[in-house]
């Protein structure tokens, strides 16, 4: 499945790029500052006299092979602008994916082992309210707080200049901390909603009862069974929000000024870079598929059913 | 005569049920106090929306370089923006645009979400292989980059997001809608419609629809939600329509004067959260209310 999707994501660019109104060849090149000898190139090299077909195959060719033009706005190849920005978006995403995997499990376990007592409506509410919240005003707000007011983190930027060894790793970590959380949080949110619901289904089935006339502790009972049973749930949401980081990030980069793809493409947007747009898409689809492969193979980790078969 | 008879006492049966269910309706729903306390909210936002030019203290785009970057107060109770124009005034006109965006948005989802799962779960077969592909399809890839490059490449006045957003979300419904016809055509009361030769439209709308018809409903409140977030996300990044500003606008706006003025970032993002937090829990109370058996489980 996952080979015909990145298929798909390409047609879909292709099409579009063949629907906007004008020349296909605007959409192709950033057309800012792109000297008219590479507007021909590409008009020649992408084929755009030759019937659609025959477009098509090139164009999917051309991407496969990450071939995504030039970038006049970077001045520099739009697969390498991107090569350079791949990095500072995974240590946000990779950072804030953990914060949330652990919080959000905690929150879970914690509201689903006394349901509707006071703490599970604390962390349900306050879950739901979250998850509500747009994350990219969230991350204004703690900028306006921690930053702005308190001055306890940097507004922006992911480096400090002039810092070497490891001061700049704590450079980095410091930058690191409030998008991180900000992008986080409303995952984290869902997280505990999906692991709370989760655990509260499991604890209806039967083998629970079993566990429990068999006469196992409830502590057991919980961990052994429950929690772990509903770990495949879990990691079955983790796979379908895959998408959802690289949204979150795109936002929470664009308010910390976070030097990654987000920022990229909200750069690309002012610079009407369709070009440098499309590329993201596309390698923002195939880090997706990734991420769900990834996300069935942990699936078939923690379910031994699937292993063996 | 006879036959015009029993033709108009079988029209007459939905409509009785239909009146019966909303008053049980109503009960059930009512016992969510949260969903009821959202739909309280929903109603005052849409007041808002529909009184604005009554509502709304100021005009929401008039500047005055007099009164820049000021504090909430009497006169500007939510504060002014760095071209001196009244936060509040500016997110009463916003919710006029946000909810409708929402709204219509959800509409179009459904719209398409309900034909496809119907087709699909009615006619099974390669057709519904088929249309299931594109399905997963759309669960899988990263929309929301999609509709940013469609509307950076069209053009983002709110027709177009509108439509991209609606275009885009209706798979999920399309999967609720088909796996309630799956099972709700194996009844007998199908059996029994196709056995005295009804068109399958008939069965389609008349018969099963309105049997599957309830998580599409649960489902549309939830997407007026997430189409509310992702306009709101796109404007943020500059792609709304600076003729419709909605609440998303007022926070890329409001990027640039966080430094001095922090009531042109908080206000517009709480209007936000409320009207998202309001359609989550009114999904859920029709949830609950649609589904009185779901419940006693």
């Amino acid at each position: 499945m996952a080979i015909p999707i990145v298929f798909v994501v390409i047609v879909i660019n292709f099409t579009i790029i063949h629907l906007a109104p004008g020349d296909p060849v605007r959409i192709l090149v950033s057309d800012v500052g792109a000297p008219p000898e590479y507007i021909e190139m590409v008009r020649r090299e992408m084929g755009l006299d030759k019937p659609i077909y025959e477009q098509l195959l090139i164009y999917v060719g051309r991407m496969l092979l990450g071939d995504f033009g030039y970038s006049y706005t970077w001045n520099q190849p739009v697969f390498s602008v991107l090569l350079g920005r791949v990095g500072a978006t995974f240590l946000l995403m990779f950072t804030a994916f953990l914060i949330s995997l652990a919080l959000g499990i905690v929150l879970g376990v914690t509201s689903s082992k006394r349901p509707y007592s006071l703490t599970d409506n604390l962390i349900t509410t306050s879950s739901l309210v979250v998850y509500s919240m747009p994350n990219f005003w969230v991350g204004m707000i703690f900028l306006i707080v921690f930053c702005l007011h308190l001055g306890l983190f940097p507004t922006h930027g992911m480096v400090t200049v002039g810092a070497t060894g490891i001061n700049s790793v704590l450079q980095i970590l410091w930058h690191l901390f409030l998008p991180a959380m900000a992008l986080g949080l409303s995952e984290t949110a869902s997280l505990c909603r999906f692991t709370r619901s989760g655990i509260l289904e499991v604890l209806r089935q039967d083998y629970i009862l079993t566990a429990r006339a068999k006469g196992c502790d409830e502590r057991t009972v919980f961990y052994r069974h429950a929690l772990r049973n509903s770990l495949l749930s879990i990691v079955t949401i983790l796979g379908l929000r895959v998408r959802m980081w690289f949204t979150g990030s795109v936002l929470i980069e664009t308010v910390f000024a976070w030097p990654g793809i987000g920022r990229l493409l909200y750069d690309s947007i002012f610079a009407r870079d369709f070009n440098m747009l499309m590329a993201i898409f596309i390698v923002v689809a195939i880090l997706t598929i990734l991420g769900n492969l990834f996300a069935d193979v942990a699936y078939a980790l923690v379910d031994p059913r699937i292993r063996y078969k | 005569m006879e036959t015009v008879g029993s033709e108009s006492q079988e029209r007459l049966q939905p409509l009785k049920q239909l009146l019966d269910n909303s008053k049980g309706f109503w009960r059930r729903y009512r016992k969510n106090r949260v969903a009821v306390i959202g739909l309280g909210i929903v109603i005052l936002f849409f007041f808002l929306a529909v009184l604005a030019a009554q509502i709304a203290p100021y005009d929401p785009f008039v500047m005055d370089p007099g009164s820049r970057l000021q504090s909430p107060s009497v006169s500007h109770l939510m504060g002014t923006d760095l071209f001196g124009r009244d936060i509040f005034s500016r997110i009463v006109y916003g919710t006029r645009i946000s909810l409708f965006i929402g709204f219509v948005s959800a509409t179009i989802s459904a719209v398409i979400g309900i034909a496809v799962g119907a087709i699909s779960g009615y006619y099974g077969g390669k057709l519904d292989e088929v249309l299931m592909r594109a399905v997963e399809i759309f669960i899988v890839i990263p929309t929301f980059f999609l509709i940013l490059i469609i509307v950076a490449i069209f053009g983002g006045s709110i027709w177009n997001v509108m439509a991209i957003i609606g275009l885009t979300i209706w798979p999920s419904t399309t999967r609720l809608v088909r796996a309630e016809f799956l099972s709700t055509k194996e009844k007998e009361f199908v059996t029994a419609a196709i056995s005295v030769g009804s068109k399958d439209a008939h069965i389609i709308l008349r018969e099963i629809l309105p049997n599957a018809v309830f998580p599409a409903i649960v489902n549309m409140s939830l997407q007026v939600a997430s189409a509310i977030l992702t306009e709101s996300s796109l404007s943020f990044l500059g792609l709304g329509d600076p003729n419709n500003v909605s609440w998303g606008w007022l926070l890329k706006d409001a990027l640039r004067s966080m430094r001095s003025a922090w009531w042109d970032s908080v206000f517009p993002g709480i209007f936000i959260s409320l009207a998202v937090i309001s359609f989550n829990v009114i999904g859920d109370g029709l949830n609950d209310a649609l589904n009185p058996y779901l419940k006693e489980r």
